[in-house]
């Protein structure tokens, strides 16, 4: 029935085996299909605006992403060249000993 | 670059209308067929859903990419509604108000929107026999509330009835 370089399709509703499915999903397809609702004239200029807004809060979550990764740059940058971590130079000469 | 920005805006904002002006219907329907409203009164839950979506479309709008704009808010829609199905469960009168709001969700994307099973059940993360079997049960649900009983011919003798 099928061709021979086609899969062959699994699905019951599928062309192929035009049964009882079928004609029940048909059925409730007729019943889904009633009139469109009314669409409120103003919805595509209230989603254009809350899209605006998404886009706004993206690029500012991705500025304030890239300041914190700048302020880790020179924390790094600063702990690196200052080594806060070594004991601080001293000023008092050691005693000399074994002479 | 910075002034090419508002121009960029303006043409987004003409085609993402004339967009919606030709597909609000369509989704309109099928975010009221969701949320189990009538289509016949206005539907607020749907137009919320609806709304969320086509924002979320309007953002990606510049990286669509030749993407369908209709194929993204519906599954931006069907993502949402799946995320905040507990708040659709109540019976709202609309025409599938019967049926959980995940048989609903399967129902819209396999018989009103035409998804193929394996891809409505890549969009919901279920397996697709999972999706195959609640479509048929929404179905066979739907059938069965419209004709609760077939109307038996009238039998005019007792004999022919018999088994």
């Amino acid at each position: 029935m099928s061709l021979p370089g086609l899969p062959v399709p699994l699905s019951p509703d599928s062309p192929d085996r035009p049964g009882l499915p079928d004609r029940k999903q048909d059925e409730v397809r007729r019943m889904l299909a009633g009139p469109y609702p009314r669409v409120p004239p103003d919805l595509a200029a209230r989603a254009a605006e809350r899209g605006r807004r998404l886009l706004a809060r993206r690029t500012l979550l991705r500025r304030l992403g890239w300041l914190l990764a700048l302020c880790a740059l020179v924390a790094l940058f600063v702990l690196v060249t200052h080594r806060p971590w070594l004991p601080p130079p001293t000023h008092t000469t050691p005693p000399v000993e074994g002479w | 670059m910075r002034e090419r920005r508002p121009a960029q805006e303006r043409r987004r904002a003409r085609e993402f209308e004339s967009f919606v002006a030709g597909a609000g219907g369509r989704l309109l329907s099928a975010a009221a067929l969701l949320t189990g409203e009538p289509a016949a009164r206005p539907a607020p839950a749907a137009e919320e859903l609806l709304l969320r979506a086509l924002s979320r479309t309007y953002a990606a709008w510049d990286r669509l990419g030749g993407d369908d704009p209709y194929e993204r808010t519906r599954r931006e829609l069907a993502a949402r509604f799946a995320r905040t199905a507990r708040r659709h469960r109540r019976p709202r009168g609309g025409p599938l108000a019967r049926l959980s709001p995940r048989e609903r969700l399967v129902l819209v994307l396999r018989l009103y929107e035409d998804v193929p099973e394996e891809l409505a059940a890549a969009q919901l993360g279920l397996p697709a026999a999972r999706v195959h079997d609640l479509c048929l049960h929404a179905v066979a649900e739907l059938r069965s509330r419209r004709r609760p009983e077939p109307p038996p011919a009238p039998a005019p003798s007792p004999k022919s009835s018999a088994p």
